[in-house]
């Protein structure tokens, strides 16, 4: 992974001091909550519904063993000994105070991490598929374009007050892990017709209250051009993208309206103009960075896995939290932060240790966070898995439930959130708990729960997707059906009139029911099966006949 | 570039070329007017505060003697009339304002002054960049409307030599020199390659 | 403002230096407990409140004031808004995350109706401890 050098040290540290000068002056007053507003907000401070929070970036969502051990002990020093793992391949923590802000992130610098951009109208944490560096699938791993587009992104002088947010995503699968169509910017790492690497870029999707899919702009960009096309396009954003109305200002909303091919026409022209300028990437500067990411020293022929006693537990887990790995031998494995009944994507301090701890001895020191708020081993050997998932069980999170109806996408919700009407985990927890018996049966069915319209569950792309509203001052959740982020893109639509807290968990329930009675049999997952079928039967088992 | 030789083919009449003339500095090589430096000036400049030497034109009507701020419509309207006076233009641009049809004329002007309505907004980062980068604009380039400290770095960057400053704090920082800044990018910004390998990243406080 | 009869408001917003959520109490002071709260029963009194509390703010006390309606039932407090129930007894969940460490200082304390509106019936408004079902513990 990459490693920081003495200009990437400096840069970090020099950032804590202004964001410390920055509170400092805050906390005498000589800044007002409306200037210092948007410095905090680009150091990943928020004020929430009970305190403030912070939102530490995990850069494409790798991490090592000594940087999650770090976030471990602030979570136990300076918060409440817990953190949230984001849809973003972040953390967060909830309850840090501002006064002891400063003091965190020079933790965080000295374990190379960091707070930057992790808000704001600027561009955010660069996500990746979280099994770069460890599928077959993958072309190559496209964690350093990742890196290099999250380097030359930062305190850029020319985009740090852009018209809302930017997100962008990177995948070099044809199976897209990393939901690149619902990203201001997707780009898929791809060979390209003469042989070269290069991309093909998609602009304009993003959830929220209009959700939208990307539209392809490029299907063939060479890879020394990344830089300047992406300038390209925050260029034509930054000068056009909406002012007026902070529900209007993505980027998304200029393209819907005046469509892509327009946009991508001023994006061409401008791109025309800097291409071959200071940003042209050198094929050296492109090798130097993926020599961070070089693959590990994999045992060429690790030992067989050793005789164990027949347990069908584990054999369940392996099942559905591995995934083959590009190196014979070895496999990828999930670790799902999703006990039944428990908080997603929440890890005790302690949890965190332990984790470490196992990557330290199974997988290299390297952990990955998923935007499905799951963590992931990405290089244990087969014979180790048996001790992994011991480990996994002591500390409570060996659910063999990757993917299936019990691994529960879900924001913090109005638990935590000053922006959320409605609260998502209580909904998350019931469901779990309400399903878990058949979850096998059910199959792969992702549940995406957002607390508001911001969709930060992302429930526009769950195959059943709930969204919390307010109603009349009381919680309500509207249900939505066959939404999908991967290649298959789909926004999910809504079934119908809104359920109580109550009501919405045995709506999932039904729709489940629903499922199981009319799919041709197990091997059609409910996507297939709700593409089949379309809505009616579920609207009907939910509503009635009309 | 001589702002005189903008555009040879305009008709410059003598009182404006040795007016011009005048306004020229001597060895910054780069035209422009910089008002006395005085500490309640409104204008950060060349490491001082400074008096402006600019009077902000109506939308129309009489013009006062001297250089003049003139925002955009009136310059579409009244262009002839104003290089015929002669003296010092500047021209005011909205936040967002298109450069389409200004772009022939930029080499007249010796201040170009970019509004920042609010903080957040940050349309100017862009057209500041534009007006240095595909325009050759020389002269010089002000931050007017909502400048606050922590922008200013981040506007030196992208090509502005002149802010127009009302906020407290941020002129008490200024004066004592204690900007709190990060003095080294990731990214370069400019049209001119850097030498070294890593001409697309990195470079320190210049 | 209340627009309903028989609804009162208060006057809330978080402490600047650590974000703590505190109500303003009759002797002025901002306080993490309903307990003295001032109470304005008409529209003039909350006029007041939201000038103090944007005095307040501008001395750099606390951010983001606003009043928050309330219902009188037997003599508690208890807010008409599911977000102000959550805001004023804490998340309601704290008991299911697993290592959870308690603050020193309770939450704010609140007669929130016990079997009242909400999806859980536990929210009392007492701090919670950490405890949970044996799967969730972490060793």
């Amino acid at each position: 992974m990459y490693r920081y050098d003495e200009f990437d040290a400096e840069f970090v540290r020099q950032r804590v001091a202004q964001f410390r000068d920055q509170v400092q002056r805050r906390l005498r007053g000589e800044l007002t909550e409306d200037e210092f507003k948007p410095l905090r907000l680009k150091n990943g401070v928020y004020l929430q519904l009970h305190a403030y929070m912070l939102r530490i970036a995990i850069p494409y969502g790798t991490l090592s063993a000594r940087q999650l051990r770090k976030l471990a002990h602030l979570a136990r020093t300076y918060d409440r000994g817990f953190g949230h793992f984001t849809t973003r391949q972040n953390l967060q923590f909830n309850w840090p105070k501002l006064s002891d802000i400063p003091d965190i992130l020079d933790e965080l610098a000295e374990v190379e991490m960091h707070a930057i951009q992790t808000s704001g109208n600027n561009v955010r944490n660069v996500t990746a598929d979280h099994f770069a560096g460890a599928t077959a699938e993958e072309v190559v791993d496209p964690r350093p374009y990742a890196e290099i587009i999250r380097q030359w992104s930062s305190l850029h002088p020319e985009f740090s007050f852009l018209p809302r947010k930017f997100k962008i995503g990177i995948t070099a699968s044809e199976h897209d892990r990393a939901a690149i169509q619902t990203h201001d910017i997707g780009l898929q790492l791809r060979r390209l017709a003469d042989g070269g690497l290069g991309f093909a870029v998609w602009v304009g999707g993003g959830q929220g209250r209009t959700p939208y899919l990307a539209k392809k702009i490029r299907d063939q960009l060479p890879e020394a051009d990344i830089l300047s096309y992406i300038e390209a396009i925050l260029r034509v954003y930054n000068l056009h993208g909406r002012r007026d109305n902070i529900h209007k200002a993505r980027i998304k909303i200029l393209i819907n309206s005046i469509g892509a091919d327009v946009f991508a026409a001023e994006v061409e022209a401008e791109w025309a103009r800097i291409k071959d300028g200071v940003l042209k990437l050198p094929p050296a500067e492109i090798e130097r960075i993926a020599g961070y990411f070089a693959a590990p020293a994999f045992a060429a022929r690790p030992p067989p896995a050793g005789l164990r006693p027949a347990d069908r537990s584990f054999d369940r887990w392996v099942t559905r939290n591995s995934h083959a790995h590009k190196q014979p031998g070895y496999a990828i494995v999930t670790i799902t932060l999703k006990p039944i009944g428990g908080i997603p994507g929440d890890a005790s301090a302690a949890q965190m240790e332990a984790i470490a701890e196992l990557a330290e001895r199974f997988s290299f020191a390297e952990v990955r966070v998923s935007h499905e708020q799951n963590l992931v081993l990405p290089h244990v050997r087969l014979g180790d898995l048996w001790a992994v998932y011991q480990e996994l069980k002591r500390i409570g999170l060996a659910e063999a439930n990757a993917g299936l109806v019990t691994d529960i996408i879900a924001c913090p919700g109005l638990d935590y959130c000053a922006l959320a009407n409605a609260r998502s985990i209580p909904i998350a927890q019931r469901i779990s708990a309400r399903l878990a018996p058949r979850q096998e049966q059910v199959g792969e069915l992702k549940i995406k729960i957002s607390g508001c319209i911001n969709a930060c569950g992302h429930h526009h792309v769950g195959a059943i997707g709930i969204l919390g509203v307010e109603k009349r001052g009381e919680e309500h959740y509207q249900l939505l059906l066959g939404g999908s982020g991967a290649e298959d893109a789909a926004l999910a639509s809504i079934t119908g009139p809104g359920f109580s807290p109550d009501g919405i968990v045995d709506a999932v329930e039904t729709v489940v029911d629903t499922y199981l009675k009319l799919r041709t049999g197990p091997q059609e997952a409910f996507l297939a099966a709700y593409t089949r079928l379309g809505a009616q039967p579920f609207k009907e088992a939910l509503y009635g006949r009309a | 570039m001589d702002v005189l030789e903008a555009d040879p083919d305009a008709p410059v009449t003598e009182a404006a070329a040795a007016n011009l003339a005048a306004c020229l500095p001597g060895g910054s090589g780069r035209p422009g007017l910089s008002g006395a430096a005085d500490p309640n000036g409104p204008i950060w400049k060349e490491g001082a505060f400074r008096l402006d030497p600019f009077q902000v034109a109506p939308a129309s009507g009489e013009l006062g003697p001297g250089p003049v701020l003139v925002a955009k419509a009136r310059w579409l309207s009244d262009r002839a009339q104003l290089l015929a006076r002669g003296g010092p233009l500047g021209l005011f641009l909205e936040a967002g304002t298109g450069l389409d049809d200004v772009a022939d004329d930029v080499g007249r002007f010796v201040l170009i002054a970019l509004d920042f309505p609010k903080f957040s907004d940050g349309r100017a980062f862009s057209t500041a960049r534009l007006l240095r980068e595909k325009f050759g604009y020389r002269g010089e380039l002000r931050a007017v409307g909502n400048v606050l400290s922590d922008q200013i770095l981040f506007m030196r960057r992208v090509g502005f030599d002149a802010f127009e400053v009302s906020h407290a704090p941020t002129r008490r920082a200024l004066g004592a020199g204690e900007l709190a800044e990060v003095r080294l990018y990731y990214q370069p910004v400019g049209a001119a390659a850097e030498p070294g390998t890593r001409s697309w990243l990195r470079t320190g406080a210049g | 403002m209340s627009k309903t009869s028989g609804h009162v408001q208060v006057l809330t917003a978080n402490r600047l230096g650590d974000g703590t959520v505190v109500f303003l109490n009759f002797d002025g002071d901002w306080v993490a407990s309903l307990t003295g709260v001032v109470i304005a029963r008409s529209p003039d009194e909350a006029l007041g409140l939201e000038a103090r509390g944007r005095f307040d703010a501008g001395r750099n006390l606390v951010v983001d004031p606003y009043l928050v309606d309330m219902r009188e039932v037997k003599g508690a407090l208890l807010p008409l808004r599911q977000r102000e129930r959550v805001r004023l007894a804490g998340p309601s969940v704290l008991g299911d995350v697993p290592g959870y460490l308690a603050p020193a200082a309770p939450f704010a304390q609140a007669d929130v109706e016990p079997g009242g509106q909400g999806i859980e019936p536990d929210r009392r408004g007492e701090p919670r401890q950490a405890s949970g079902p044996a799967r969730k513990e972490a060793a």
